[in-house]
């Protein structure tokens, strides 16, 4: 756990030398809050209906962009050459990245939900199941993500071809948190269903990708 | 040999049957409450068989991947890309059918059913597997990398499955008490899964050929 933890804050402290790929996230997402308050209008009539999905099209764009660039980065340095040298079971490296990814999406998502309350006058109602739908969700993203980032690293056309592997696997992901997200938005707080459904899709994913890791990034 | 030889035409002959059989008086569909229903819902017979195929195919997808990623060999890469193409067909088809008679059924192509829209993500996971392996050129790292994606995506499959147990639905659910009654019409059915199930065996047999005599005319291309 200690090297998983290690890879981790590696990855964050270069990340927070250049803020490089921080700042394009947080940017991104907000233009896409921005973009949808166009689209919708100025003063859209039933906000409660619409915040969820522009709350999660905001994450997972944005969170694509952190992803993409997550291995990327490693693979121009050479730094993934080195990363496999270390003395660490190959699984470390893919919790070590899950970790550094899921504390990005953190800040974005901390930054991109006030920026969505305050652009569109809107008060999130029962503001921690939403943390706790928000935290199964990104970590489901983020597991599938960090897996399919080492994937598509090695292809050619990785920056186009990630989303197109990555959204369909996550539809799952997607369709449960949007609809977990409505529901405790109009004070259901009854969402059971949702949650199992995220937290069962966030066990198996996570156990599949500890699996199978090592054969993405084999040379 | 043989078996190569005769698989082909006992599935022309099983077909021949199974489409005599679904256009036989016998075999009309009836509602719920007894009434016969139209013509048009005779494509459940195709519709059927068609899912069961594409789940089944994406089935083998998974466990050419796995078998390709603990013991390696070309065999199980050349087995999951063949299976791969004849399932997004057939799963194309599951979709192609079933709008059809959805537009007769509920005067509609397409709701946003869960079952629906879980066979649409599956169609979608196994083009993105096809974009994948074509985005590789190198035969070894897209065989590893593909079979990596073949593992991962083979969630679609019991989620498609489940769907109707998961969320509620307005398709119908076939195999389950009042799903579907008579003798006839369940011989029918079960005649149009095994013509169907060997229509997928003969095209990949096919399809496996057709593979094997592409890499033999590469390797005489680099010889030359």
């Amino acid at each position: 756990m200690r090297r998983c933890l290690n890879i981790a804050w590696k990855d964050l402290r270069a990340e927070f030398r250049t803020k490089q790929m921080l700042n394009s996230m947080l940017l991104f997402s907000f233009l896409i809050v921005a973009i949808f308050g166009f689209a919708f209008g100025p003063y859209p009539e039933r906000i409660e209906r619409l915040a969820p999905g522009v709350l999660w099209v905001a994450f997972t764009f944005a969170g694509m962009l952190g992803l993409s660039r997550s291995f990327a980065s490693e693979k121009e340095q050479g730094c993934l050459d080195g990363l496999k040298l270390c003395p660490v079971d190959r699984s470390a490296i893919y919790i070590g990245k899950a970790i550094s990814n899921l504390i990005l999406m953190f800040i974005m998502e901390g930054v991109t939900i006030p920026v969505f309350i305050v652009l569109f006058d809107y008060s999130i109602p029962n503001l921690g199941e939403i943390g706790f739908v928000v935290l199964l969700g990104t970590a489901g993203f983020v597991f599938v993500g960090t897996l399919l980032s080492a994937l598509t690293v090695n292809t050619r056309t990785r920056e186009i071809l990630l989303p197109v592997i990555l959204f369909p696997v996550l539809v799952p992901v997607i369709v449960s948190a949007v609809s977990a997200t409505t529901k405790v938005l109009s004070g259901v707080l009854n969402i059971l269903d949702e949650l199992r459904i995220l937290g069962t899709y966030d066990a198996i994913f996570f156990i599949v990708a500890l699996l199978i890791f090592e054969y993405t990034i084999e040379e | 040999m043989e078996v190569k030889k005769i698989l082909p035409w006992s599935t022309l002959a099983i077909m021949i049957i199974a489409i005599c059989l679904i256009f036989h008086p016998a075999s009309t569909v009836y509602g719920p409450g007894g009434e016969v229903l139209g013509d048009y819902y005779r494509i459940f017979y195709f519709h059927v068989p068609l899912a069961w195929v594409a789940y089944f195919a994406f089935f083998v997808v998974f466990i050419s991947s796995i078998k390709y990623l603990q013991e390696g060999g070309q065999k199980w890469d050349i087995f999951a890309l063949s299976s791969a193409e004849i399932g997004v067909i057939f799963c194309g088809l599951v979709l192609v059918t079933g709008m059809i008679w959805a537009k007769s059924a509920w005067g509609v192509y397409w709701i946003w059913d869960p079952r629906l829209t879980t066979s649409l993500v599956l169609w979608l996971l196994y083009a993105a597997y096809l974009m994948l392996r074509s985005a590789v050129h190198e035969p070894e790292r897209r065989a590893r990398l593909s079979s990596v994606f073949g593992v991962v995506a083979f969630v679609g499959v019991p989620l498609s499955y489940l769907s109707i147990h998961l969320w509620s639905t307005i398709h119908p659910e076939v195999f389950k008490s009042g799903g579907i009654e008579g003798e006839f019409i369940i011989s029918t059915l079960l005649v149009n899964l095994v013509a169907f199930t060997l229509l997928y065996t003969s095209l990949l047999l096919m399809r496996i050929d057709v593979e094997r005599m592409n890499e033999k005319a590469q390797w005489f291309k680099k010889g030359a």
